[in-house]
């Protein structure tokens, strides 16, 4: 799972490297369009659909906050 | 232009989001004194924490309009001030100031569709083009002297979000270019056209935000894609009204004249639509 989504996280900004940040959006790696993308293409390749309360900091910190999102929803 | 004032000693940009930050990103690369970002409508996601390194740069956040009209006020430097997705009303006794000022980014042709969601309403009305406008701001609601536009083809398959997405790069574009002629005082501006389109205020929904199934397929479409803004709910769920009940329609999907919607109840539809004859 982890590199399927640091795949999704290339895609979209491939001129950063996502493993070495702790917080992809006070880097700037990430804004909030690139949330979007981001929750669209982990619900296409997880087959799962990511809430729209979800779009939360805390919860797009890094990848590993991101996995445990993931989780959250394949597990429902 | 016509007002005339000597140049700027310090930059405000109000707003939010990407466009915003970016216009930060611009100034900074012409304009060395005071500058000031104000995030009146404080983002879930602020892009303007990479700014707090910047000693020239001091940054207010502030949901308090009357704290911020104090803040307007209190200006006396020669002031020019970026509004960029911002939905702070510049009070007339700003306006007004002849140390001030103040140039918007709206995202669309203006004249046409003045006042918010102007990419929802751009593509509700099945327009040719999309399009940003850079202009001054006057006593008017998105009225004032244009500094650029730029337009493009509007996809028939777009959606508000995506369009709102488009716009804000080509924003960003545009405000490059006329930065340094802003900053120089050298721009030239044009008068928008006097016709009398429609302004939007925020609660305003093509169709009061119910699908009509008698429309034609290309208009329930345009209307589908303009209620679309994705996980983000700038605008309610569009509605659909079946049997005497209401239901919100999560997604949908057109495939020829074949309409599928998912409506929050878990409910599916599947409709078939007429073709225009």
């Amino acid at each position: 799972m982890k590199n399927k989504i640091k795949n999704i996280l290339e895609n979209i900004r491939p001129e950063f490297n996502f493993e070495e940040s702790n917080n992809f959006l006070e880097d700037g790696l990430l804004d909030s369009f690139d949330l979007i993308t981001l929750v669209s293409d982990l619900d296409e390749t997880f087959n799962i659909s990511i809430e729209g309360t979800e779009m939360i900091p805390e919860n797009f910190q890094n990848i590993e906050t991101v996995i445990t999102l993931v989780r959250k929803y394949i597990k429902e | 232009m016509n007002k005339k004032i000597i140049p700027f000693e310090h930059i405000v940009i109000i707003g939010s989001g990407k466009i915003a930050s970016k216009c930060v990103d611009i100034v900074l690369k012409y304009f060395n004194k005071k500058i000031t970002i104000i995030e009146y409508e404080i983002a879930m996601f602020s892009p303007f924490n990479k700014f707090k390194k910047y000693k020239n740069i001091e940054i207010i956040k502030n949901d308090d309009r009357k704290l911020l009209t104090d803040y307007f006020s209190s200006i006396n430097l020669n002031t020019l001030i970026v509004s960029a997705n911002n939905n702070y009303i510049f009070k007339q006794k700003l306006i007004r100031k002849k140390n001030i000022l103040i140039v918007n980014f709206h995202n669309a042709l203006l004249p046409k569709h003045r006042g918010r969601n102007a990419q929802m309403w751009t593509i509700f009305h099945k327009d040719k083009y999309a399009g940003v406008t850079w202009h001054i701001v006057n006593e008017q609601i998105d009225d004032g002297e244009i500094l650029i536009q730029e337009k493009i083809i509007l996809d028939t398959k777009i959606t508000s979000i995506e369009l709102t997405q488009k716009l804000i790069e080509l924003g960003i574009e545009m405000f490059d270019k006329i930065i340094i002629d802003i900053l120089d005082l050298s721009i030239e501006t044009t008068e928008q056209q006097k016709i009398l389109y429609d302004y939007n205020n925020i609660n305003k929904l093509p169709n009061n935000g119910y699908l009509n199934l008698s429309d034609s397929i290309e208009d329930i479409s345009a209307f589908l894609r303009a209620m679309d803004f994705g996980k983000i709910r700038i605008v309610p769920y569009p509605k659909i009204v079946l049997f005497g009940n209401e239901y919100h329609i999560i997604s949908y999907d057109i495939k020829q004249n074949i309409l599928e919607l998912n409506l929050k109840s878990n409910k599916k539809i599947r409709i078939e639509l007429e073709n225009e004859k």
